[in-house]
């Protein structure tokens, strides 16, 4: 790891800064990000070894020009002396050109002028190629020689990230880097076949390699007691979710209804619940790249607007939504700090970063014992948004069963939640005392623009139906 | 460019083979919001990506080490040494078992699929005003985005092959939505559905017909009303759905998914195993003209993976079918679904659900299960059809599969051809 910022976006630093006032000069306003984001990705399986770049690295500019009222944007992944003009006239054509069709008529942003540079190095020791791929190699090896097993696939891999901002107010600069591992283990009993897998995240290589054996074990085991699993009777149920659940129902429930550019477009039902209670009083929800530190946590946008953390829902109320810069022109407020863009090259959207339930009174023994007969759901597989009318569908790996405060032994996989937001969210009527934010997925808006996130939160006790 | 990265690679010492991926994508991009211009984008964007291959042996065992290293910008000579020299020290604690990289004929070959405009600001104007032109008071597209990507992919290595692809895409994502006023129903007063279309060519009579029958579709949502309870009931799947099915079920049955035990089915083993309901016939295929390579550079050969309900091939790239001794397909990009034998008239014939719009197909074939959250589908109880949202299906997959009628009528995306529906039978409805 190099632990520090970008020495090819400092070398562009300059020619950027001109660019940008000469920019300035001609349109209301101009910015330029430049991106330069590397990592390396360590993956073994039982026939394969991968070592090469992390195929989520990017390197690139994105100049933003906001005139007559319109967003215009140019990419591209060089720029040099020699290509400045070419880029001026591309953004020149793109502004000029006679697009049909009325305008949303916009301002443009006032930015608050700041100079800084931001770093977060990575925690703990750097380790060399050849220790993480024998420590990769020795645990697929040990865990294919126990029973059952026919795959078991572990990885690594880091990013560091490196980005400039320049407009005409602002000039910032920010390195911080993200580790993940992830274990996924198959195994086959006769013809059933059934897998699990587990991830961990932090901002530290030590730390996501120290936890990989304990991970891969409680994988296996759990993949174990998956050849059992029963596919779900349909019904309501009473649920305790794990963090991660929460972390699912907290991002696909409520988290992109809250996205404020879908209130631009008239898409959220949310917009007409501002002040209005939406969840039970022992709720209460935040998002931003400052509300927790995980994989989401920047210290400046996209946009160049700096992080924060967002308090949407108070014990209940409905308090606020996230924005990016586009979005919050045109609805006359301030942004949030969440402008994303799955790479330079890409539009930026409003998006969640951290996104998380705070911690109630009850213990999960104690949860657990209150329940009469339901599931204890875990571990996220996917969901989908449907921020206009408040559908829900959140997919964990399994359930397992619980029948007058114990647990049954019996389990049922995959778990497909589904009904009416506010049903789910005012049904919650136990907030765990612990809490885990985690962020090893990614998150898309509809289908695309794939950016990491994490979420999570204590574990709920909630009514839903399965099925 | 090209030619600085050949020769570092053929100047540093040990790199046995290479191969460099070159992507050069321009697009055009327009995104509107309540029927007005908010951004208009254009980029620009050129990446290459570089596999060192290193020929070792350990214990006796032949192997073939790789890495891969990206190139975003423009490197000196001595940086680009540097960078392959850090690939092949990786690729060096690569022990994988050896294997050849593709070979070509040392010319360079280029494929073309038809260019869909040569003037792509002109034509997302066109398909805006097609999207907005339908808009009426209170039923209209409340957000439209609109690309237009030309892309030029170029495989080249050290055996030979330099392959070529040009190919445009016009990518439409549209959000119709509907206001109406419905007291009872305070939350269902305004109601979207999501649209995705893909186009590699231009025919506005398919644009105008998209776009009239999302605005339809998300009438009918605003008009749905909840399910009565049904229990079990034959729910009739399409489009997306349909192809989300085919691929989940010829997922595990790759060259790699049969190295990696991901699957224990053996050619001819039967997927449908009760004699009753239609059988699938599912492969892989090129889709245009310019699908001739894969990202290796394997020449890509078309295969039936399916074939009336048994397993008849398997499919892969370059590396596992030579682990398993066979012929690669290449990674083939196009799903061929043979249609059935049931006409429209017969497969919606007695009471069912016809599923328009999920959250998501939920599929898994390990554990055998089905199903979604509907946000619309027409109920028919054997004499009306209604529209109805609200609810949840589920299955057992494979126990479904055994009495499933397929459609005549076909559906044809950039990815698919193939039977437009599938009926189910005896799904559970919540």
């Amino acid at each position: 790891m190099k632990n520090k910022f970008s020495t090819y976006l400092a070398k562009k630093e300059p020619l950027l800064e001109t660019l940008i006032q000469r920019l300035n000069a001609k349109y209301e306003y101009a910015s330029v990000l430049g991106s330069d984001v590397h990592g390396k990705i360590y993956a073994v399986n039982r026939s394969s070894t991968n070592v090469g770049d992390n195929p989520e690295m990017e390197s690139g500019f994105v100049f933003r020009i906001y005139h007559k009222g319109v967003s215009f944007e140019y990419a591209t992944n060089e720029v040099t002396p020699k290509k400045i003009p070419q880029i001026e006239k591309e953004i020149a054509d793109l502004v000029a050109h006679p697009h049909l069709g009325k305008n949303v008529g916009m301002g443009v942003p006032h930015e608050e002028a700041l100079v800084q540079t931001f770093v977060r190095k990575n925690r703990g020791r750097d380790y060399a190629t050849e220790t993480i791929v024998a420590l990769l190699s020795d645990l697929v090896q040990k865990t294919l020689k126990e029973k059952n097993v026919v795959n078991v696939s572990v990885s690594a891999n880091f990013q560091e990230i490196s980005k400039i901002f320049i407009s005409g107010k602002r000039h910032l600069k920010q390195y911080y880097n993200y580790c993940a591992s992830s274990a996924f283990v198959m195994v086959r009993d006769g013809a059933t076949t059934r897998y699990a897998y587990d991830g961990l995240d932090e901002n530290s290589l030590a730390g996501v390699l120290k936890g990989l054996p304990k991970m891969v074990k409680k994988t296996y085991r759990l993949a174990l007691d998956l050849l059992k699993a029963e596919l779900p009777k349909p019904g309501v149920y009473t649920i305790i979710t794990d963090p991660s659940i929460t972390g699912l129902i907290v991002h696909e429930a409520f988290g992109h209804g809250v996205e404020m550019d879908q209130f631009v477009k008239d898409r959220a039902l949310a917009q007409e619940y501002v002040n209005k209670q939406v969840a039970s009083p022992l709720v209460s929800m935040h998002d931003g790249a400052a509300a927790a530190n995980s994989v989401a946590s920047y210290f400046f946008d996209d946009d160049g607007v700096s992080a924060q953390d967002t308090l949407i829902i108070d014990k209940g109320i409905l308090k606020a939504g996230i924005c990016d810069a586009t979005s919050a022109l045109q609805l006359g407020i301030k942004p949030t700090g969440n402008g994303r863009r799955q790479i330079f090259s890409h539009k930026a959207y409003t998006r969640m970063t951290n996104t998380y339930f705070e911690k109630g009174n009850a213990s999960l023994d104690e949860m657990i014992k209150s329940v009469k007969h339901g599931y204890y759901i875990a571990k996220t597989n996917n969901g989908m948004e449907d921020p206009k009318n408040w559908g829900i569908q959140c997919a964990a790996h399994y359930g397992r069963e619980i029948k007058d405060g114990k647990f049954t032994g019996k389990m049922i996989s995959p778990v497909v939640m589904s009904g009416f937001v506010l049903d789910l969210l005012k049904s919650i009527s136990m907030v765990s005392n612990d809490f885990e934010v985690s962020g090893s997925g990614h998150c898309g808006k509809g289908y695309k623009e794939w950016v990491r996130v994490s979420d999570g939160g204590p574990s709920l006790k909630a009514e839903v139906k399965i099925g | 460019m090209i030619k600085k990265m050949i020769a570092s690679l053929q100047s540093v010492a040990g790199v046995t083979d290479y191969q460099i991926a070159i992507t050069e994508e321009v697009r055009h991009e327009a995104y509107f919001v309540l029927g007005k211009r908010e951004t208009v984008r254009n980029t620009d964007v050129t990446s290459y990506a570089v596999t060192v291959f290193k020929k070792m042996s350990k214990d006796g065992k032949e192997l073939l080490g790789s890495s891969t290293f990206n190139v975003p910008y423009t490197l000196s000579q001595k940086a680009l040494a540097k960078k392959i020299e850090e690939a092949l020290y990786s690729a060096s604690f690569v022990e994988n078992k050896a294997y050849e990289i593709p070979t070509g004929d040392g010319k360079k070959h280029t494929f073309h699929s038809p260019e869909i405009t040569d003037d792509p600001w002109k034509t997302i104007d066109t398909v805006a005003e097609i999207f907005h032109g339908y808009a009426k008071p209170g039923k209209k597209f409340n957000a439209l985005e609109i690309f237009l990507i030309a892309s030029k992919v170029r495989i080249i290595n050290s055996k030979g092959v330099d392959y070529t692809k040009n190919s445009a895409v016009l990518e439409v994502e549209a959000i119709p939505s509907f206001d109406g006023h419905k007291p009872e129903d305070p939350v269902n007063q305004k109601v979207e559905l999501y649209r995705y279309f893909r186009y590699r060519e231009i025919n506005l009579d398919t644009i105008r017909a998209d776009a009239q029958h999302a605005l339809e579709e998300v009438e009918a949502r605003f008009n749905a009303t909840k399910i009565p309870a049904l229990g079990t009931i034959d729910v009739i799947i399409k489009d997306e759905e349909v192809i989300s099915l085919c691929n989940d079920l010829i997922s595990d049955l790759s060259y790699a998914g049969v190295y990696n035990h991901a699957t224990d089915k053996k050619i001819g083993d039967v997927l449908q195993t009760v004699d009753k309901g239609e059988k699938l016939t599912i492969g892989l295929d090129k889709r245009y003209p310019a699908d001739k390579f894969d990202g290796d550079g394997v020449l890509l050969t078309p295969v039936t993976v399916i074939k009336n309900g048994k397993v008849e091939s398997y499919y892969g790239g370059n590396r596992f079918a030579q682990y398993l001794g066979v012929k690669p397909t290449g990674n083939l990009g196009g799903l061929k679904v043979a249609l059935g034998k049931t006409s429209k008239e017969d497969l919606f014939k007695g009471p069912h659900i016809e599923i328009i719009s999920l959250s998501g197909i939920q599929l898994d074939i390990y554990s055998s299960y089905i199903g979604g959250e509907v946000r619309l589908a027409y109920y028919f109880d054997g004499t009306k059809k209604i529209p109805v949202s609200g609810f949840s299906f589920s299955g057992n997959l494979f126990k479904t599969l055994e009495n499933i009628r397929i459609s005549q009528d076909q559906y044809v995306t950039t990815t698919y051809v193939g039977p437009k529906y599938i009926r189910l039978p005896s799904v559970e409805v919540l």
